[in-house]
């Protein structure tokens, strides 16, 4: 009876030796295999750490190549003149959104940055260095503009007269205002006519309605806001007034009255035609004047007599 | 043959009076512009009644020109509404109407009859409108003529006709009015380009009533330059919180090139700053111009007395004797003080148009009172 259990007994103790062995294996190999993983990202790690630092480091050197241009470009600004307050508020602005910029790059550029971090840097920089760029120009054009605005301020000193002269030590806002005291036009081509209600030209006092007048100004600056004063002098001596029109202006030679003033913008080297009419009663026999002044300074004259 | 002779020569004697005396009507008003027509405006205020008489250009239209040829009134204080006030204001009312259409030869359709805003008021607070409507009715009465029109103008009204008369169809829609009286300012502009759509712009406080705040602060004090000083005061505090309240509410800043005061204080300012301007009924100015007037008028009164002002004038086409009565009129009308503070309360109203970048036209309008007649005429003749 003993002999017939043997067999099973020892298939048995096989079939559980097999299996303990083959799960040794499995255990055994889950265990290399998961510290192969552990080795791979680990070498991962270290690849990518050196690659951000690289990156750092070159965003670092263009930022710092970026900052030094902008400091050399602006290392002569604080003597600069304020000639122009649009230009600098737009310069003020660049420059605000300039030191944002930096700012922000500093900030993303820190040791603890993140990949993601190191793109926004990227294109902060580039940013960065447009700005620069933008500031670059401005910065040539306010140094042509004030070479300019020193070359008329010395042509102004060498016309001037010599109480004018006496007033030389004038410090750099003084200099500026000196500057926006533009030349004078000069005017030609004034002509005076009487006119009767179709606008047609008259000679007769008893057909004439109106006057019309036309001068050409010229000057060698921008100008806006430019002003001048026509006064017609009447025959009997007495200035042509209109209400609404007419006010008292200063000249060379004292208060004066005008008849019209007429304001427009100038282009430096534009020949301006200008034209006006002007209703008037009473039209008397004998020599109208035309008079064009600038800043209080008579530029031209013109006469047309009536019958 | 003799006896036909004497008849001939009596009738071209008759012809000629007639004739002579018609050339004399005419004549006796000194006029300015070569076509014109002359019309007369009577109103009756709360004062009395004011007959003007105003030529107006034929060419008004486009630059706004009229000149006030002669102005009288009588004081019958018709706002107390009793009977007597009542007689003399129709007494008054009359005779203007008839010295007008007989001696002056206007023709009755040139004359216009008004009762002011300030009538109007008073009546409907104290519920007397049937003396209003009496005092018109028994005018139409007397003068024969029952169609005539005797318009009862309110506050807008007012102000509407004003500007329409005083400011030229050229800045109509660029220009903001501001009526500076004794008691109140009042005035407006047209913001939709349509002339029945003012808006209205009004204080409560004008050269009289800052006068008299500024005096009775003075109390104990009587010296010019503690007056000055109450005075900067006064304007400091109600005035001030007025002015910016009402002109930002105006919305006036932003739709006027041109802020043109009239009133007594633009007409007394415009003659003593500007005599040189004698014959313009409107004058340009700026806010410095004014705030330096301010100062010397503080410090030296003086300077602004007739002999003063015409012994600086050097222009010899201008007529010394005009300029020297007209500055002695406004002497007259204003004393030191009540300039100073009239002069304070158009500086405090200028310096809310008185923009850093934006610079706005500021105009002094003499005989502004009167412009409401030139509107009529537009209105009611030609029919604009």
């Amino acid at each position: 009876m003993k002999d017939t259990k043997f067999y099973p007994l020892l298939a048995i103790s096989i079939v559980l030796l097999l299996a303990s062995f083959i799960l040794l294996c499995i255990l055994g190999y889950n265990f290399y295999k998961a510290k192969e993983e552990r080795k791979i990202a680990a070498t991962t790690f270290k690849t990518s750490t050196r690659s951000a630092s690289n990156t750092r480091d070159s965003l670092q050197k263009v930022y710092s190549a970026a900052i030094g241009q902008f400091q050399s470009d602006h290392k002569d600004d604080s003597g600069s003149t304020r000639t122009d307050s649009v230009k600098y508020n737009n310069l003020d602005s660049k420059l605000t959104d300039f030191f944002k910029l930096r700012n922000d790059i500093a900030g993303l550029l820190k040791d603890n940055s993140s990949i993601e971090d190191l793109n926004l840097a990227k294109q902060k920089i580039d940013e960065l260095q447009m700005k620069v760029a933008e500031l670059s120009t401005k910065n040539v054009d306010i140094e042509k503009e004030n070479k300019r605005l020193n070359d008329m301020l010395a042509q102004l000193m060498k016309n001037a007269s010599p109480a004018t002269q006496n007033t030389k030590q004038v410090n750099t806002i003084e200099r500026t205002t000196t500057n926006n005291a533009d030349p004078f036009f000069t005017a030609s081509d004034l002509r005076l006519t009487a006119n009767n209600e179709n606008n047609n030209e008259v000679s007769s006092a008893d057909d004439a309605e109106k006057f019309s007048g036309t001068f050409a100004l010229k000057n060698n600056a921008n100008l806006n806001n430019a002003e001048v004063m026509v006064v017609i002098v009447q025959p009997d001596g007495r200035v042509l007034k209109n209400a609404w029109e007419s006010g008292s202006f200063e000249t060379t030679d004292g208060k004066k009255v005008y008849t019209r003033k007429l304001k427009f913008d100038y282009t430096k080297g534009e020949i301006k035609k200008l034209n006006f009419s002007l209703d008037a009663d009473n039209i008397q026999k004998g020599n109208y004047t035309m008079q064009i002044y600038n800043k209080g300074k008579l530029i031209g004259k013109a006469t047309k007599t009536v019958s | 043959m003799l006896r036909k002779f004497v008849k001939i020569l009596c009738l071209s004697f008759f012809i000629f009076s007639i004739s002579s005396t018609d050339s004399y009507s005419q004549t006796s008003l000194k006029l300015k512009f070569k076509k014109s027509s002359v019309y007369a405006g009577i109103e009756v205020g709360s004062k009395g009644v004011k007959m003007s008489f105003i030529e107006i250009s034929n060419k008004s239209v486009t630059n706004g020109e009229y000149n006030l040829v002669k102005d009288t009134s009588a004081n019958t204080d018709f706002i107390s509404f009793s009977q007597s006030s009542f007689s003399a204001t129709l007494k008054e009312l009359t005779n203007f109407f008839t010295i007008a259409n007989k001696k002056y030869d206007i023709p009755s359709n040139k004359i216009f009859t008004v009762i002011s805003s300030g009538v109007k008021v008073q009546s409907e607070k104290e519920n007397k409108t049937s003396f209003v409507k009496n005092l018109i009715d028994s005018f139409k009465v007397k003068i024969n003529e029952p169609q005539r029109k005797v318009e009862v103008i309110d506050v807008i009204d007012e102000a509407r006709l004003s500007h329409l008369g005083i400011v030229p169809a050229s800045k109509r829609y660029t220009t903001f009015l501001v009526d500076i009286g004794s008691g109140n300012t009042k005035g407006g502009y047209f913001p939709n380009e349509n002339t029945q759509d003012l808006k209205l712009f009004q204080l409560t406080w004008g050269t009289k009533s800052i006068a008299n705040a500024a005096e009775k602060r003075s109390e104990g004090d009587l010296s010019t330059s503690n007056y000055n000083k109450q005075l900067y005061r006064v304007l400091a505090g109600t005035p001030n919180t007025e002015i910016t309240y009402a002109v930002n509410v105006s919305g006036a800043y932003a739709m006027s090139d041109n802020i043109a005061f009239s009133g007594g204080i633009a007409w007394s300012v415009a003659t003593l700053l500007f005599p040189d301007m004698i014959d313009n009924s409107v004058v340009p100015v700026t806010y410095d111009d004014v705030l330096k007037f301010s100062e010397k008028l503080a410090k030296n009164a003086g300077d602004f007395s007739a002999d003063a002002i015409v012994k600086k004038i050097t222009d010899k086409t201008l007529d010394k004797q005009q300029i020297g009565n007209e500055v002695k009129k406004v002497n007259n009308v204003f004393d030191q003080r009540s300039l100073m503070a009239g002069t304070g309360l158009l500086l405090k109203i200028m310096r809310q148009f008185e923009g850093i970048y934006e610079k706005k036209q500021f105009f002094l309008v003499k005989n502004g009172q009167v412009g409401w007649i030139s509107a009529y005429v537009d209105e009611s003749i030609i029919g604009r």
